[in-house]
């Protein structure tokens, strides 16, 4: 029992922290805007398509009529922005949580629901458990170690899970089946659509993707830095071959993968000067190079 | 950090992940976010029949118009996520016509929405013969 109690508050530095936040806060900017921008057409339809999903019934939220969506997504912009600056991280960062998650009540209430973004919301909510942080503050702290863990488990989960949801949806039958092909039909690119004359092929990539899931706990008893570091690299290389092959790509899952990298040895020059996830990716590439302890 | 601490980050971590679990055996799409993770977990025949949504739009003098996915409110997914409502409720349509026109600031009007399901045949996981239209439904504005 104790073991297991260590293993969820293990020690790690301050630093990664505020590099998550970096990482987060500047996604959900990318995110409102850029890759699912479709949430704000949500605005323009009418609202019988609304179909509230249960935690919205059981909270009573409003009915997204187009003033609300818009009103919603200013805020959470407006004080997604202010969470950037690095202040009030507790207060800033649980309202970031809230409103993103309101927002993602209004994107998946309308018949399809993703499933990129389990991980990235419990980082959203688990940031502000803890207090201030620098980037490149080493000091060890296990109410860090306990944010960490919890966002580390939830990527391992979403891969896990989604190995168990099509043993349990499409039973044995998803490896021998097509459901590849049928992915390609529909969103097939210029990289995959050869792949439609090679069906046993795309039978093999089928038993590689639920291995590859159910296998993915094993990224836990990896005990060296570097290994870990090549893991998730390989983990990200397999969600831009998917993306290759049917543009769909899981980025809010990528970026709470991250949590698996050293993100304390980002920049110690100060907050200012990696004021954007821009930099932070740039220096994160540099400082997984040269460092490796 | 406080025993107190310790127990409510241990209780939180347990309340999360027991619910996850929970969904991911027995729930659905409507636990989100504690729902199964079930993007793509179907099953397809290998000598069965793919379908997907398109959405046409006729202008009021009857030429085709390009539907601004912006104006229409809904993803294709979702289309097919409420399908069986669409179908069941042509008002439906309707309404989703009637809304994209009212958004229109230029160019010409929509008049009526098409809904139509583009079906491939598979034969032994291969892709064989032209694809299939049907229109399942129209939704009319003015």
């Amino acid at each position: 029992m104790s073991g297991l109690v260590d293993w969820w508050t293990e020690p790690v530095a301050r630093g990664r922290i505020a590099a998550l936040r970096l990482l987060a806060y500047g996604y959900v900017l990318i995110d409102v805007f850029l890759t699912a921008d479709w949430v704000t057409r949500h605005a323009n339809g009418p609202t019988q398509f609304y179909r509230p999903l249960q935690v919205a019934r059981l909270l009573s939220l409003p009915i997204p009529t187009h003033q609300f969506v818009l009103s919603v997504r200013a805020l959470l912009v407006i004080v997604t922005v202010a969470a950037l600056s690095g202040r009030w991280p507790r207060l800033l960062g649980a309202a970031v949580a809230v409103l993103y998650a309101q927002w993602m009540v209004i994107a998946m209430s309308y018949g399809k629901v993703d499933h990129d973004r389990f991980a990235f919301m419990v980082l959203l909510f688990v940031l502000p458990t803890v207090g201030s942080a620098r980037l490149g503050d080493e000091a060890p702290s296990a109410e860090v170690g306990w944010a960490v863990r919890m966002v580390q488990v939830s990527v391992v989960a979403t891969y896990f899970l989604a190995a168990v949801a099509k043993l349990r949806f499409g039973g044995l039958d998803w490896l021998t089946g097509s459901t590849l092909a049928w992915a390609i039909v529909r969103r097939g690119t210029l990289f995959s659509n050869w792949l439609l004359h090679a069906p046993w092929l795309l039978r093999a990539l089928q038993w590689f993707i639920v291995t590859l899931e159910l296998c993915s706990p094993a990224i836990f008893l990896v005990r060296r830095e570097r290994t870990r570091v090549i893991v998730v690299a390989a983990l990200v290389g397999f969600h831009l071959v998917t993306f290759a092959a049917i543009g769909i790509i899981f980025l809010p899952h990528l970026v709470a993968m991250t949590a698996f990298l050293p993100l304390e040895r980002l920049s110690r020059g100060g907050y200012a000067r990696s004021a954007s996830t821009g930099d932070a990716e740039a220096e994160l590439t540099n400082s997984v190079r040269v460092t490796n302890r | 950090m406080s025993r107190g601490s310790l127990i409510a980050r241990l209780t939180v971590a347990a309340a999360v992940f027991g619910l996850l679990l929970v969904g991911s055996f027995k729930g659905h799409d409507d636990a989100f976010p504690f729902g199964p993770f079930r993007m793509y977990a179907t099953a397809f025949s290998n000598n069965g029949t793919v379908h997907s949504i398109r959405v046409d739009g006729i202008d009021d003098a009857g030429r085709p118009l390009t539907i601004d996915a912006d104006l229409l409110g809904l993803r294709p997914a979702e289309f097919e996520g409420q399908l069986s409502r669409l179908e069941s409720d042509p008002r439906l349509l309707d309404g989703l016509a009637q809304s994209y026109r009212n958004h229109q600031h230029s160019g010409s009007k929509l008049h009526e929405l098409r809904l139509i399901e583009v079906s491939y045949q598979l034969r032994d996981g291969r892709r064989v013969g032209d694809p299939v239209e049907r229109l399942l439904a129209t939704g009319h504005a003015s």
